[in-house]
């Protein structure tokens, strides 16, 4: 039996739940607003990391509940409406990535921060992979391998501070023990 | 402990694996539709940007604004450099002024002379860029004229000086440009004085490469490019660029319009040219519908 003071204090309760979805939403839409700015138009030959995934993997990998698997899908083919890219392939196998990290969320809990790290690196790798296989396989135009690697990396080394604004901004922390939500089922 | 959590929720589990497993087939599916009928998807795609990013507008000024200011602002510390350079610039551009203006006047006594009437068909709408591609595998923009403004798939798109792309995507208030930089640009192109013919293919890089050369040592650096009426693609005699040969011996343009900094753009209204279909009517009398039928048959 949990101690109830700490499931009252702790039990994320069915409004803070629907807020931080909704939050997830609209950072996610403000994150591709801003690269949808006119700023610089000279092709840079440089890219800048994947923000919307790097949010996407964070909030997965730390709490699964606040980004639940249709609003993923939702956003992701959102994403690849607005961003010009081939609508639904980048969706899918990013809805798998965050979904093979989902289902290691469990497992994350108990772990330092460099494991952490080290499963999004082995996911990320496996994502790039197959997306650059299946895109040469289906997609009748050429994606720029080494940029597009280039920005899955840089994707990995912005999760560190990513997961930081997302606890500082947000408190996107992982569940604790004995957490629970509205229904009193544990997290 | 974790054993028990397991069957605690192993009434959810297949659930939501099911729900991750639609979810992807459904992503999936619009991807095959894509391939199959890109058209119909495209379509979709420029109404989902129609409704939202002009509603974002408002958002989206100040911001682009703010960091227009910020970089103007950077600029204010080279002042001093650039005004010394202006009036440098300044001493040239009067020579140049003044052979201009006899050259003006040279060719307006020619024109004259030729009784020459310059093509009437150029007339351009002029729209206000909204937002980017977003990512930096593709290269285009969004203005915020469409169909509302008769503008029209395939129609050239310049800043105030050079050639800057092509619409590809018409909604009713906004269309896509696709700059020459995008990969997929291909435009036909004159170079002058010497007038070869080539294609300038976008690469993804500043500078567009040439591609399919006539003549490749009839090019010299600096050379200028001018659309070219090929294949119908943009009307002849836009500004282009000029061409440069980069470290590797390849040639590219460099592009006149200010990439850096694009606005404003002209949408140049042109009306293809009217085909000739029916030979022969000219000088024939005219046939029964009958006879007519019995020809058409023959031939």
């Amino acid at each position: 039996m949990a101690n109830p003071a700490v499931t009252a204090r702790r039990s994320a309760d069915g409004g803070t739940l629907w807020l931080m979805r909704g939050v997830f939403a609209v950072l996610t839409l403000v994150l591709l607003v801003v690269q949808l700015l006119p700023l610089g138009l000279l092709p840079a030959g440089w890219v800048g990391p994947d923000l919307v995934f790097a949010f996407a993997l964070v909030w997965v990998a730390r709490r699964p509940d606040f980004a639940p698997v249709w609003l993923l899908a939702g956003l992701f083919l959102l994403a690849d409406l607005l961003l010009q890219r081939p609508p639904g392939l980048w969706a899918a196998m990013a809805l798998l990535a965050t979904e093979a990290l989902r289902a290691r969320a469990q497992d994350l809990r108990d772990m330092v921060f460099a494991g952490e790290w080290a499963i999004v690196a082995v996911i990320l790798t496996g994502f790039t992979a197959a997306f650059l296989a299946l895109w040469s396989l289906l997609v009748p135009y050429d994606i720029p391998r080494g940029l597009f690697a280039l920005q899955m990396l840089l994707t990995l080394a912005a999760y560190p501070p990513v997961a930081g604004a997302s606890v500082a901004l947000f408190g996107v922390t992982k569940a604790a023990p004995g957490q629970t939500d509205a229904l009193g089922r544990k997290l | 402990m974790a054993k028990e959590r397991h069957n605690a929720e192993d009434f959810a589990r297949p659930v939501r694996r099911l729900l991750t497993a639609v979810l992807c087939l459904a992503l999936m599916a619009v991807f095959i539709l894509w391939r199959i009928d890109s058209p119909r998807v495209e379509r979709l795609r420029v109404q989902v940007m129609d409704t939202l990013v002009p509603s974002l507008d408002w958002a989206m000024a100040p911001v682009t604004g703010l960091a227009h200011l910020a970089s103007d602002f950077r600029s204010y510390q080279r002042i001093f450099d650039q005004n010394q350079e202006l009036k440098r610039e300044l001493q040239q551009m009067r020579a140049w002024r003044e052979a201009a203006l006899q050259l003006e006047q040279e060719n307006a006594r020619l024109l004259d002379l030729n009784n020459v009437r310059l093509d009437p068909k150029f007339t351009h709408v002029t729209g206000v860029v909204m937002a980017d591609s977003g990512s930096p595998f593709r290269q285009s923009v969004l203005i915020n004229v469409g169909a509302r403004d008769g503008i029209r798939d395939g129609w050239a798109t310049m800043d105030g000086l050079g050639l800057v792309g092509r619409i590809s995507g018409v909604g009713a208030t906004t269309s896509r440009v696709i700059l020459l930089t995008d990969a997929s640009s291909r435009v036909p192109v004159t170079i002058q004085p010497s007038g070869v013919r080539a294609i300038l293919a976008g690469d993804n890089t500043a500078r567009p490469l040439l591609d399919l050369i006539e003549d490749v040592d009839a090019l010299r650096p600096g050379d200028r490019v001018f659309s070219s009426g090929a294949g119908d693609v943009f009307p002849a005699g836009l500004l282009v660029g000029e061409v440069v040969q980069t470290s590797d011996r390849r040639l590219r343009v460099g592009l006149v319009a200010d990439y850096e900094r694009l606005e404003f753009l002209r949408v140049i209204r042109s009306r293809p040219l009217e085909p000739i279909t029916d030979p022969g009517a000219l000088i024939a009398p005219r046939l029964p519908a009958a006879a007519l039928l019995e020809e058409a048959g023959d031939g």
